[in-house]
């Protein structure tokens, strides 16, 4: 069984037909990419698994369950924590705060519960160990406003993590990001992929794709055109032909 | 009792504006949602206590805790509300609830008209009726109640979920927080809240009229939150004692009370929008360094 | 006598199409919700009544209301909202809500409390249509009124500057990159609206034939109800509520003797139609 599948997923927005006929497996323990041209559907894809649209019609399966229907707060705590396309950090609160937020869902359920101290020495110890992961355990107390871009998408993994999710999905975490900056998300993508977290990602940035991923899909208009491993995909002609237009790949 | 009648009143009126201050603090500071009709809620509050005590012949204390109840039930419509219209609109429909709920104390023969209601009388312990001393420590007890509910959201999980919320919403719906759930909470409190505040207010006063509610007093509340620092507890409660006192103190810009008021307001969102004793406030971060040089040589030693 | 209501009513729409024209330029590229408009709205009718009782002239006072207006707009945008754009949207709002009174209260001490009658004689007479006989200055109200909007249609639709408020107010990052003048487009946002709301100020003190400080408490809001059942930075779906209301509310007040005081109904309107369509009643549906 598949730990996240979509089943003919279809969203539309009017008369715009954003994700069509999408059906996405994504085993655990694996690293998938999601690809394709600007306007392609990912991030609609991307949103509507995580709950922030709903399906125009179609199912989308998660550890054994459907997800498709539910809000957004408690897909997150079924086990999928995400990442923003612009990197959206909570801009005034302390990285501390950012991951105690997240990791404080799992008290919101009673009503005792969530009156009880955010910062004792216990869950801070917690939020250390998350940013420590990152490597963002010495700035603890700043503001998120004070972080680097790249910093900000480390501290919005950071965040994801705290759901101790089962699958992460990260929206062109590399987007605006140095070099070097990059090969450290990959080297954080790995280490988490070995410690059990199922990855998803939409990426633009090609290098990092086809270095980190087990299999990729991709996209265009919203449908899935191919899927593959990374040496298929970029052998594959619909891809190049998506990509750089039909005359190139018809010469 | 030695202290002056006066003083005592001024004491009372201070304190009802503290507890105002503070319980918009939990909607629009903790949780960042625009109410600009907090006055409607306090009115509720009033009304209701005036209501139940003169035509339902009700104890004080049984009608308080109504007062709080129907503030608050009302705060959680709004609160619904708040969850389908957003940001400007609903600082539009919060200023529009105050006009509504003041017309409808103003037309409804129930609510006395423009009459109002009279003869609310005071609360009695133990068989003795409060006098202006006895209102003083219930308002005490009242404020302290509000300081102790917002020091418990603060650093609660709840607190933290409302400044996600505040934050950005999306990203804290897929932080795992249900923000729905906690708007409306958070509405709900704070109008509940508002609304002992007006049940203590009518039994002061004996008398309200449906002036006492209208929206220029959402605006002297939301005010004294954001002069003082919303998002702070020190904050509303400063900004509370600051702008309900200095028309005491200075009886001569009495008439210029508006003007005063007015530039004040824009003052300060011009040079310091967090408040006085806010986040990042000039005066918060001096006391601090103040405090971080006695400190230093002491660790030293 | 229905006739009659009914004349009365597109009077009260038209002027409140005027007021928050302003509004709804100001919200279509800054955003904020402009409530001090409602400040510069009853200068505009004192700075025309004092012109108009020195020098006579009432084209004279509608013209100086109209500059005099126009800069406050402008100083107003300059001082206050320009430099706080980059706070959160309350900060904004609450200044606004700041300035508001602060000029209310000026005009109260300037002018003093009590209202000043505006006893300007218009160029115009009786004007008989079928049953409804409509005095001459509710024939001035509503012409300078139709001229305004025609004049407000002709510059939003048809002018460079127009067309570029209509761009950065639909997506300003495009706008600016295309080459838009955001700051000259949101300067001649201020100068213009204001002029307008200056001139509605007059008119509606002549209408009412009353001026006086507080004159903008219920415009203040109740034009910010009519702004968003627009859509919110929408020229026409403005007018059409702006108008819309002035009828209601004279129709109801006038036969049903409805059970809402008359201030009412537009905030009983907004909160209906807000929570039936939250993007208001002409704004565009993003989902």
């Amino acid at each position: 069984m598949p730990l996240l599948e979509t089943r003919g997923l279809c969203k539309q927005f009017g008369g715009l037909q954003a994700v069509k006929d999408v059906n996405l497996r994504v085993e655990a323990g694996e690293i998938v990419g999601i690809i394709g041209p600007n306007g392609a559907g990912k991030s609609t894809l991307f949103n509507t698994i995580c709950g922030v649209y709903r399906p125009s019609s179609g199912e989308i399966w998660f550890a054994g369950r459907p997800i498709h229907g539910l809000r957004p707060n408690r897909i997150a705590r079924l086990g999928i924590g995400r990442t923003f396309q612009a990197s959206r950090p909570f801009q005034q609160l302390s990285l501390e705060a950012n991951v105690l937020s997240a990791y404080g869902a799992r008290f919101h359920g009673g009503w005792r519960a969530m009156w009880g101290r955010a910062f004792t020495p216990q869950h801070r110890e917690r939020a250390r160990a998350l940013l420590e992961l990152v490597g963002l355990a010495e700035h603890a107390q700043t503001e998120a406003r004070h972080l680097s871009l790249g910093l900000q998408r480390r501290l919005e993994i950071a965040r994801a993590l705290a759901l101790e999710p089962r699958l992460l999905m990260l929206d062109e975490p590399a987007a605006g990001i140095s070099h070097e900056e990059g090969q450290q998300l990959m080297a954080l993508i790995r280490k988490l992929r070995d410690k059990g977290t199922t990855v998803l990602l939409i990426e633009h940035n090609m290098q990092m794709v086809m270095n980190l991923c087990d299999r990729i899909e991709v996209l265009n208009y919203g449908v899935q055109i191919a899927a593959g491993t990374p040496g298929d995909i970029a052998r594959h002609p619909d891809v190049i032909e998506a990509y750089l237009g039909k005359e190139v790949a018809g010469a | 009792m030695a202290i002056p009648a006066y003083y005592v009143t001024v004491g009372i009126v201070t304190g009802i504006y503290i507890i105002l201050a503070l319980s918009l603090n939990i909607i629009t500071g903790f949780a960042g949602q625009p109410n600009l009709g907090h006055a409607a809620f306090f009115g509720i509050g009033a009304y209701t206590l005036a209501i139940l005590t003169t035509q339902f012949g009700m104890s004080f204390w049984l009608a308080l805790l109504a007062a709080a109840v129907a503030s608050g039930a009302v705060g959680s419509i709004l609160g619904l509300i708040s969850l389908r219209v957003r940001e400007d609109f609903l600082a539009i429909t919060t200023i529009g609830i105050n006009f509504v709920v003041v017309s409808i104390f103003l037309y409804h023969p129930f609510f006395g008209q423009a009459f109002g209601i009279g003869g609310i009388p005071a609360p009695s312990l133990f068989g003795v009726a409060f006098g202006r001393t006895g209102f003083l420590a219930l308002v005490a007890a009242a404020v302290l109640l509000v300081v102790w509910v917002s020091r418990r959201i603060e650093g609660s999980w709840f607190g933290l979920a409302l400044e996600s919320l505040r934050e950005d919403e999306a990203a804290a719906e897929a932080a795992g927080i249900d923000t729905r759930r906690f708007k409306v909470i958070a509405f709900t409190l704070g109008t509940a809240l508002a609304g002992l505040a007006g049940g203590i207010y009518a039994s002061f006063m004996t008398f309200i009229s449906p002036g006492d509610f209208t929206f220029p007093l959402s605006i002297t509340i939301l005010c004294m939150a954001v002069v003082g620092g919303l998002g702070t507890i020190r904050g509303p409660v400063a900004g509370a004692v600051i702008l309900s006192l200095a028309p005491e103190i200075f009886r001569f810009v009495m008439d210029y009370r508006l003007l005063v008021y007015g530039g004040l307001l824009v003052l300060m969102m011009r040079v310091q929008p967090t408040g006085l004793l806010g986040r990042d406030s000039v005066l918060v971060r001096r006391w601090q360094r103040l405090i971080a040089h006695r400190r230093r040589p002491l660790s030293a030693s | 006598m229905l006739a009659q209501q009914f004349v009365s009513g597109i009077v009260i729409g038209g002027v409140y199409a005027l007021i928050a024209m302003g509004l709804t330029l100001v919200y279509g590229v800054l955003r904020i919700l402009h409530v001090a408009h409602a400040a510069v709205y009853a200068t505009g009718a004192y700075v025309g009544l004092i012109t108009f009782q020195r020098t006579d002239n009432l084209w004279l006072g509608l013209a100086a209301a109209a500059v005099f207006c126009g800069l406050f707009g402008v100083m107003i945008h300059r001082f206050v909202y320009g430099p706080l754009l980059d706070q959160p949207r309350i900060v904004p709002l609450i200044a606004s809500i700041g300035l508001f009174i602060f000029s209310q209260d000026f005009l109260r001490l300037l002018f003093g409390p009590y209202a000043m009658s505006f006893p300007a004689s218009v160029p115009f007479g009786l004007l008989e249509l079928g049953d409804a006989v409509i005095p001459g200055r509710q024939v001035f109200i509503l012409a300078v009124t139709a001229v305004l909007l025609a004049l407000t249609w002709y510059v939003v639709g048809r002018t460079r500057l127009g067309l570029a408020w209509t761009a950065v107010s639909q997506d300003a990052e495009t706008a600016v990159a295309m080459g838009v003048n955001v700051p000259r487009v949101v300067a001649f946002n201020f100068l213009f609206g204001s002029s307008i709301a200056a001139i509605a100020g007059i008119l509606v003190g002549m209408h009412y034939n009353s001026v006086y400080p507080a004159m903008g408490e219920m415009p203040a809001y109740k034009m910010l109800a009519v702004v968003v059942l627009g859509g919110l930075g929408s020229v026409p779906g403005t007018v059409v509520a702006a108008f819309l209301l002035g009828l209601v509310e004279t129709l109801l007040v006038g036969f049903a003797g409805f059970v809402l005081p008359r201030d009412a109904i537009a905030f009983v309107a907004l909160i209906a139609i807000l929570l039936l369509r939250p993007e208001g009643l002409f704004g565009r549906s993003d989902a």
